[in-house]
C-alpha cells in the first residue's frame, strides 16, 4: 500500500527496522472497531502494544519539542494506538495509563476525540478504585476531577471537580495522620513527600478548573508550573517513579489545556470578547471552554489588525462559525465610533436562517443587534424598513444574508458611506466561489465590497483550496493573510471512504465495501469489509445493476438508529423511490415519540395527508431534497441532530450546511444531475461523517458498478482539490470558443453574463462620466478575481466588448440594472414590454392583482419569460410533462399568495402526475423554488420600473413599503404584510394569515417598525390558548404543537 | 574475574541465565566503601529543605501541621541513607558495573538513587551487555546475615528477591514504566552519548529479540555457601523464562555489616 495517513510517518521513520507495516496496521484496526468482519489476529494486537509503548518512547525523547508537527504526530499516534487497547493493568496502572492516553491525545491537538474516549469510557472509569489509603485517595479523586475537567458538558462539570478536589481538603485531617501512623519510620520521608507531591498536583488541577470557568488567574501558566515543579521533586525525592512521569507528562497537558482555552486565545483583545467569552462558558448545554486546533491556528491570524484580509482554511465541522464571532467583534470594537458593521453572507436560505440563529443566539445576550435579510432576491418593506430605520438609529450590527442580497444593498449605497461603513465582510464556504451557476455573483460581489466600502474587510472560510494566499492577495494585498493548518493530517472526525461492490449471483450475493486510499486523512484496509449477505427477500443480483436500486439494498442494511446514515440519491426522486424501498424492508418497530409525531402531523398539515414522508417518518426514515419544503426538511435534521432518525434519503443539496452527527453515508453515485461532483463539495460533504460525537468512524461508499467504475471512482476519492478557479475564466473561454455568437447574445445563452454587465453598469454608475469609466476599465476589471487570471486574448475579449457594451450604456438604464439586479439589456427588454401591456395604478392594487379574474398577472409572467436571468425558473414552474401557459402560471401564483395549500395546488396544477406524491413534489419544488426566487425577483423588477405604472411617487411612506411588499407575497405564499412578517419570523404558512392578523392588532396596524428580536418576543409570548384560537379548524396540530413547530423552527429550546 | 573478588560457586546454564557466589577482599572491600559506594550516598538528604517545602504548602490549601510534626519526629543523628540495606544496594551496583559489564550511568540517573519507599521501581536499574548485545537489567538487593534458614528468608519470603523477581517478570507495566523512566532521562542526550546509546540498544533487545535481563542480588556478611542463591534459581528458572536473562548473585563481605556504616563515614572529611 502506498500511502497511507501521514500522521504515521513519524512512527515509521523512528523506528524503520522495527516497526515495518505498522501504519497499515493502526488503520485496520481503526476499522475493525467499526465493522465486524475485520478482526486482529492476536499477534497484530501485540504489534500494536509493542508500538504503542515505542511510540511513547519516541514522544519523551522529543519532549522539547513539543511544538513540532513530528511530536504531534506522534502524540495523535499514541492516542489512536492506545484508544484501541483493552488494558489488563492493575489498578494504579491503569490509571496510568488513562492519564498518558488523556495528555498525549491532548498533546497531539486531540482534545476532541479525548473528550469523545472519557464520554465511552465512563462506565470503565468510575469503576476503576484504588484502595483507600490517603495517598491513593488523593490520586484517585485528582483523576476523577480531572476526568470531569475533561468531560466538561457544561460548567457543572467543572464546578463539581473543584468540589472533589476541596473534598480532599476537608479530608486531610482525618485520613493523612492514620495513613502516616501506618507507614514504617524508615519509610517515612518517602511517605510525606509523596503526600507533599500530589498536594500540589491537586492544587494544578485546581487551577486548571479555576482558568477555564473564568480565564483567571492571569498567570496560571506560572502558578501551574510551580506547584507541578514541586510535585515533580517531591515524588523523586519519594522514589516513585510513576509518579515522576505522571507529572512530567502531566506539566504538558496543563500547559496544553491553558492553550487551548478561549481566554488564552483571545486574552487581552478587548471587553466585547471577555464578555462573550463568559457567555460561551456558561452556557446552559454545551458550553465552550477550549478551541479546537483550527480554530487556534486560526485565530492567531485572525485576531492580527495588520491582517485585512484573511482565508482560513478549516476542515468541514471544525467549527468556523466562532472564528468567525471572534472577528466580528474585533471588528465591531474597531470601528464602534463610526458605526461599523458586518455583514455575514453564506449561500443557501437555509444556511442564512442557520447561521443567523446561532449567531443571535450567541452575540445578543452581549448586547450585539444580529438581524437577517431574507434570501429573497429583493428587499420587501420589512428589509426597508429596517435599512430605513438605521440611518437613525443603529439597528443592527451584524447583518446575515446571502450573497445577491448583500450584493444589492451595497450597490443601493448600504455599507459604502463614511457613518454606517461596512467594516467586515464574512464569507462562509468561499469555495463557492467556482460554484458555476452562482459563483461569479459571490466574486462580483467581493469585487464591488472591495471598491465601493473602503473600511472593509474580509473573511473567508472556506474548507481546503490551494491557492488561498491569491484569494488573500486578491482582496487584501500586502495585507492579505491566507492559514493553513501545520498539521495537515488533522481532522475533526474519522472516516473510511470506500466502494461499495457486490459479488455473487441472483438471490445469493454480497455486498462489500472496498476502503479507497485518499489523501485526506482516511482510513483504509486491504481487506473488504463486509456490509451484508442477501437475503430471500432482496432484488436479485442483476437488479443491482441500477444504482438506486443498489443504494436502496444498501441503505436498507443499516438499521441502528445510533448510527443515523444519509442516503445520497441523484434527485429528487429517485429520493423517495430508496427511502420506500427502504421503508419496505423496515421491521423494526419504534417506541412513539412526541418529536417525530409533531413532524408527521405538520407535514399532513402542510402536504396533505397521504403523503409518503408521514409512513417512512413512523419507521424513522426521512426525505431531504429540493421537493421538501425548507421547515420540514429543517425539522427532520433536528431530528436527526437528536439522533431519532436511521436514514435521511437526500439530494446533494443537502451536503452545505449540515450540523447533526452522520455516521455513515452511501452515495449511489458521485454524480450531480449535470456532471461530477466537484471533489471539494465531494470532501465537503465527506467531511461531515463521523462527526466527533459519533461513537466510531464513520464511512463514505459510493456504489461501483463494475471494476471500470472502481478505478474511476478510486481515481476520483485520490485526487486533489484543483486550485479555486473564477467562473468568469469559463464564461470567456466559452465565448471565444463561439466567436460567430455575438456578444450581447451571450446573456441569452448564459445568464451568468448579467453579473458581468451588472458590475460594469454599476461601475458606471459611479463614474462621472463614460470616459471616466473607459479609462479604468482595465483598473477595475483586475478587482476581479477573475480578470488577473485570463490571458491577453481573453483579457482583450472582454475588455473590448466591455467597453463597447459601457458606450451603450444609458445612465438611467444602469440605476435600474443596480436597483433591480438585471442586466440593462433585460431592463431594455421590460422597457419594452411594460409600455406594451400598459399597466397603471390601479392594476397594482394588491387585491386585484392577485385576484383570480385578473389578466395583469398574466402579462407580468409573459415579461418574466422574455428576461434572460429568471426566464429558465420561470419555465420550471410548469409541470414538465405539459408545459403550463402563462394563464395557468398566472392563476397558480393567485393561488399561492392566496393560502391555497400545496396539495390543494398540485392536485390543480400538476394533474397531469399521476402519482399524487410525485404531484406534491413537483409542486413543491415549483413554489419553494422557483416561485420564491425567479418569480418574486421578476415581479420586483417590474415594479422598479418607470412605466410599470406602480407610480411610486405618489405613495406614502407607508404604502411605498406595502407596495415593496407584493413580490414577498410571492415569495411566502401568504396574502397580508403582516402574514410576510410572521414568515419571516418562521410561523408555518397554514397560521401566518391569522397569527399575523393578531399582531396587526396588538400594534393598530403598526407593523414597519420592530427588530427581528422584538417581533420573536412577541410570538414567544402568546400562550398556547392563542395559538389554539388562531390554527386552522381542520388542522391535526394543537396550539401548543403549533408553538413547538415554531419554537424548533426558530432555533429556541423548549 | 579478578582476584578482588573470589568466585567460590558457579551454574551457567547459558550465557543469559546462571548463578553464582563470590568472596569480597576485604582491602577491595573497604575501598569500595570509602570510595564509590561513599560517592554514591554522599546526596544525604537533610530534613531542613523537606522543612522548607511544607511551609509552602499552604499555597495548595492542604495544611502543612501534621507533616511537620512527622518530619520534626524523624530527625535522629544517623543520616538515612546510610541504613545497612542501602550500603548493601549501593555496593553491589559498583560489583555488578566493574565485574559484571553492567552500566547504570549514574551521573544521569542521580535522582534514581534515592532510596524506594514504594513498588514503583527496582533496585537495579541499568544495562548489561553480554557477547555485544545491550539489555536492560532490573533487579533487586537485599541484604542478610541470616543463617538460620536456607536459603535466608530475604530470599523467599513474600517481599523477597523471588517474589520480586516474579513479579517484575509478570509485570510488564512496571517494567515498561522503568524503561520510560530511562528514556526520560536520556532524551537530552546526544545521540552518541553511551547512556543513549545503551538505552537505544537496550530498545532493540527488549523489542525485536523480547530480551532483557533480571538479577537478583543477596548481600551477605557470612561464609559462602550455594545454597543461598542455588534453590531460589531452580525455583524461579521454571517461572522466568528463555529468552529472558536471569542470574542470581551472592556477594560475600569480608567484614560485619555493623562495621560497614563505619567505615563510610571515615571518609568524611
Amino acid at each position: 500500500m502506498s500511502t497511507v495517513n501521514p500522521k504515521y510517518q513519524a512512527l515509521l521513520e523512528a523506528y524503520p527496522n522495527m516497526l515495518g507495516g505498522i501504519d497499515v496496521l493502526i488503520e485496520k484496526a481503526k476499522i475493525s472497531t467499526r465493522f465486524e468482519s475485520i478482526d486482529l489476529t492476536s499477534d497484530e494486537n501485540e504489534k500494536l502494544e509493542a508500538a504503542k509503548d515505542l511510540c511513547e518512547l519516541r514522544i519523551i525523547e522529543l519532549w522539547e519539542q513539543k511544538d513540532s508537527v513530528d511530536f504531534k504526530a506522534l502524540c495523535s499516534t499514541y492516542f489512536d494506538l492506545a484508544s484501541q487497547i483493552d488494558y489488563t493493568e492493575e489498578k494504579e496502572g491503569l490509571l496510568f495509563e488513562y492519564l498518558k492516553i488523556i495528555a498525549f491525545g491532548y498533546l497531539g491537538e486531540g482534545w476532541h476525540q479525548v473528550r469523545q474516549y472519557i464520554s465511552l469510557q465512563i462506565t470503565k472509569l468510575n469503576e476503576l478504585q484504588l484502595e483507600d489509603t490517603w495517598n491513593r485517595k488523593l490520586l484517585q479523586n485528582s483523576f476523577n476531577a480531572l476526568i470531569l475537567l475533561i468531560r466538561k458538558k457544561d460548567w457543572r462539570d467543572i464546578n463539581n471537580a473543584v468540589d472533589i478536589l476541596n473534598q480532599l481538603r476537608n479530608d486531610q485531617n482525618q485520613f493523612e495522620s492514620s495513613f502516616l501512623n501506618e507507614v514504617a519510620v524508615e519509610n517515612k520521608i518517602q511517605s510525606v513527600t509523596e503526600l507533599v507531591s500530589l498536594y500540589h498536583f491537586v492544587k494544578s488541577i485546581d487551577l486548571i478548573c479555576q482558568f477555564l470557568i473564568e480565564g483567571r488567574p492571569v498567570e496560571v501558566e506560572v502558578e501551574i508550573k510551580y506547584h507541578l515543579n514541586i510535585s515533580k521533586e517531591q515524588a523523586e525525592k519519594s522514589g516513585n517513579i510513576s509518579l515522576v512521569l505522571v507529572y512530567k507528562i502531566f506539566t504538558a497537558f496543563a500547559e496544553k489545556i491553558v492553550r487551548n482555552t478561549i481566554w488564552y486565545n483571545t486574552k487581552g483583545i478587548n471587553s466585547r470578547v471577555s464578555r462573550f467569552n463568559e457567555f460561551i462558558s456558561k452556557k446552559e448545554h454545551h458550553g465552550v471552554f477550549e478551541l479546537l486546533y483550527p480554530q487556534k491556528e486560526a485565530l492567531g491570524e485572525i485576531l492580527n489588525p495588520a491582517h485585512n484580509a484573511v482565508v482560513v482554511n478549516m476542515p468541514t465541522s471544525s467549527g468556523k462559525t466562532m472564528i468567525a464571532e471572534y472577528r466580528l467583534l474585533m471588528a465591531l470594537n474597531q470601528f464602534s465610533e463610526d458605526g461599523g458593521w458586518v455583514a455575514y453572507v453564506a449561500p443557501t436560505k437555509a444556511l442564512v436562517n442557520q447561521v443567523y440563529t446561532q449567531l443571535n443566539n450567541d452575540l445578543s445576550p452581549i448586547g450585539i443587534k444580529v438581524e437577517k435579510i431574507s434570501g429573497a432576491l429583493e428587499l420587501d418593506g420589512f428589509e426597508e424598513s429596517l435599512l430605513e430605520r438605521d440611518t437613525d438609529e443603529r439597528v443592527f450590527d451584524v447583518l446575515v444574508t446571502t450573497y445577491e442580497k448583500l450584493h444589492l444593498m451595497i450597490r443601493q449605497g448600504y455599507g459604502t458611506k463614511e457613518q454606517r461603513p461596512l467594516v467586515l465582510a464574512i464569507v462562509d464556504e468561499a469555495h463557492n466561489i467556482e460554484e458555476s451557476n452562482r459563483g461569479l455573483n459571490l466574486e462580483l460581489l467581493l469585487s464591488t465590497i472591495k471598491n465601493d466600502c473602503p473600511r472593509s474587510n474580509f473573511l473567508l472560510l472556506t474548507p481546503d483550496i490551494s491557492n488561498s494566499n491569491e484569494i488573500a492577495q486578491w482582496l487584501g494585498g500586502e495585507r492579505g493573510k491566507e492559514v493553513h493548518l501545520s498539521l495537515h493530517w488533522w481532522q475533526p472526525n474519522e472516516r473510511v471512504i470506500g466502494a461499495i461492490t457486490k459479488e455473487g449471483r441472483r438471490r445469493d450475493y454480497e455486498i462489500r465495501l472496498k476502503t479507497l486510499l485518499t489523501n485526506k486523512g482516511t482510513y483504509s484496509t486491504e481487506e473488504d469489509i463486509l456490509l451484508l449477505q442477501s437475503k430471500d427477500s432482496d432484488p436479485t443480483f442483476s437488479s443491482l445493476n441500477t444504482k438506486k436500486t443498489f443504494a436502496s439494498v444498501v441503505g436498507a442494511y443499516n438499521s441502528d438508529i445510533k448510527e443515523p446514515s444519509i442516503i445520497l440519491a441523484d434527485n429528487p426522486s429517485s429520493a423517495f423511490d430508496i427511502a420506500n424501498y427502504i421503508y419496505g424492508e423496515s421491521f423494526e418497530v419504534y417506541e412513539s415519540d412526541s418529536e417525530v409525531e409533531l413532524l408527521q402531523n405538520f407535514i399532513q398539515d402542510e402536504l396533505g395527508e397521504n403523503f409518503p414522508l408521514v409512513s417512512y417518518l413512523g419507521k424513522r426514515i426521512g426525505v431531504h431534497s429540493s421537493a421538501i419544503p425548507d421547515e420540514i426538511k429543517f425539522l427532520q435534521e433536528d431530528l436527526m441532530s437528536k439522533g431519532k432518525l436511521k436514514v435521511l434519503v437526500a439530494t446533494t443539496t443537502i451536503a452545505q450546511g449540515i450540523n447533526f452527527p452522520i455516521s455513515s453515508v452511501v452515495m449511489s453515485s458521485k454524480s450531480y444531475p449535470y456532471g461530477e461532483m466537484p471533489i471539494r463539495d465531494f470532501w465537503n460533504l465527506a467531511g461531515r461523517v463521523g462527526r466527533a460525537g459519533q461513537k466510531s468512524l464513520g464511512w463514505v461508499g459510493i456504489v461501483c458498478k463494475d471494476d471500470t467504475d472502481l478505478s474511476n471512482i478510486a481515481d476520483y476519492v485520490k485526487r486533489a482539490a484543483d486550485t479555486l478557479n473564477s467562473q468568469l475564466v469559463n464564461l470567456i473561454n466559452n465565448a471565444l470558443s463561439n466567436p460567430e455568437i455575438e456578444f450581447e447574445r451571450w446573456l441569452f445563452r448564459d445568464p451568468r453574463w448579467s453579473g458581468v454587465l451588472q458590475y460594469i453598469s454599476h461601475l458606471y454608475n459611479q463614474s462621472e462620466n463614460l470616459q471616466a469609466l473607459i479609462s479604468r476599465l482595465e483598473q477595475k476589471l483586475s478587482d476581479t478575481f477573475g480578470y488577473r487570471k485570463l490571458d491577453s486574448i481573453q483579457k482583450q475579449y472582454i475588455r473590448n466588448n466591455l467597453k463597447a457594451y459601457a458606450e451603450k450604456l444609458k445612465p438611467s438604464d444602469a440605476k435600474l440594472s443596480d436597483s433591480t439586479g438585471f442586466s440593462t439589456i433585460s431592463i431594455g427588454n421590460l422597457w419594452g414590454g411594460l409600455k406594451e401591456a400598459g399597466l397603471n395604478s390601479s392594476d397594482w392594487n394588491r387585491t386585484q392583482l392577485f385576484s383570480e379574474n385578473n389578466s395583469n398577472l398574466q402579462k407580468l409572467v409573459g415579461l418574466m419569460l422574455k428576461t434572460p436571468e429568471i426566464r429558465e425558473q420561470i419555465e420550471k414552474l410548469s409541470d414538465n410533462k405539459k408545459s403550463l401557459d402563462r394563464s395557468s402560471i398566472s392563476k397558480m401564483m393567485i393561488d399561492w399568495v392566496n393560502g391555497k395549500s400545496i396539495s390543494v395546488i398540485a392536485n390543480k396544477y400538476f394533474n397531469n402526475e399521476e402519482d399524487p406524491r410525485k404531484r406534491i413534489e413537483k409542486c413543491t419544488k415549483a413554489m419553494y423554488s422557483y416561485m420564491s426566487n425567479a418569480a418574486t425577483w421578476g415581479l420586483a423588477a417590474i415594479q422598479k420600473m418607470p412605466n410599470s405604472g406602480a407610480d411610486w411617487d405618489k405613495l406614502s411612506d407607508e404604502d411605498k413599503k406595502k407596495m415593496a411588499n407584493l413580490p414577498a407575497l410571492l415569495h411566502y405564499g401568504v396574502s397580508t404584510d403582516e402574514a410576510v412578517l410572521m414568515r419571516k419570523n418562521n410561523i408555518p404558512r397554514s397560521i401566518a394569515l391569522r397569527v399575523g392578523e393578531l399582531y396587526s392588532a396588538t400594534y393598530q396596524g403598526q407593523i414597519f417598525n420592530k427588530s427581528t428580536s422584538e417581533v420573536m418576543a412577541w410570538i414567544n409570548a402568546l400562550p398556547n390558548d392563542t395559538w389554539n384560537t388562531l390554527k386552522p379548524r381542520n388542522s391535526k396540530l394543537t396550539g401548543r404543537e403549533y408553538k413547538q413547530i415554531w419554537k424548533k423552527l426558530t432555533g429556541l429550546n423548549d | 574475574m579478578s582476584s578482588v573478588i573470589e568466585t567460590k560457586y558457579i551454574q551457567e546454564d547459558s550465557n543469559l541465565r546462571s548463578y553464582s557466589g563470590h568472596q569480597i577482599e576485604e582491602g577491595y572491600f573497604k575501598e569500595c566503601l570509602s570510595n564509590e559506594v561513599f560517592e554514591s550516598l554522599v546526596d544525604i538528604e537533610t530534613t531542613d529543605a523537606l522543612k522548607e517545602t511544607l511551609q509552602a504548602l499552604t499555597s495548595t490549601g492542604f495544611n502543612s501541621d501534621q507533616l511537620l510534626a512527622d518530619i520534626q519526629a524523624l530527625e535522629s543523628p544517623e543520616p538515612q541513607d546510610l541504613r545497612t540495606w542501602r550500603i548493601g544496594e549501593a555496593f553491589s551496583e559498583v560489583i555488578l558495573e566493574n565485574h559484571f559489564s553492567c552500566r547504570f550511568h549514574w551521573n544521569e540517573l542521580r535522582d534514581a538513587r534515592n532510596p524506594k519507599g514504594n513498588k514503583t521501581g527496582a533496585d537495579v536499574v541499568g544495562f548489561i551487555e553480554i557477547d555485544g548485545d545491550v539489555l536492560f537489567l532490573f533487579g533487586e538487593v537485599k541484604t542478610s546475615s541470616e543463617t538460620a534458614t536456607e536459603p535466608p528468608q530475604v530470599m523467599t519470603k513474600k517481599d523477597g528477591i523471588e517474589n520480586q523477581l516474579k513479579n517484575l517478570y509478570q509485570n510488564e507495566a512496571s517494567r515498561k514504566n522503568l524503561i520510560l523512566y530511562l528514556q526520560s532521562k536520556v532524551a537530552h542526550l546526544d545521540s552518541n552519548h553511551p547512556f543513549k546509546q545503551d538505552f537505544q540498544n537496550a530498545i532493540i533487545s527488549y523489542y525485536q529479540n523480547n530480551q532483557y535481563k533480571l538479577i537478583g542480588v543477596l548481600v551477605r556478611d557470612v561464609e559462602p555457601k550455594e545454597s543461598d542463591v542455588k534453590i531460589s534459581y531452580e525455583k524461579i528458572k521454571r517461572t522466568i523464562l528463555e529468552p529472558k536473562g536471569l542470574k542470581l548473585l551472592a556477594l560475600y563481605a569480608p567484614l560485619k555489616k555493623e562495621e560497614w556504616a563505619d567505615i563510610i563515614k571515615s571518609s568524611i572529611k
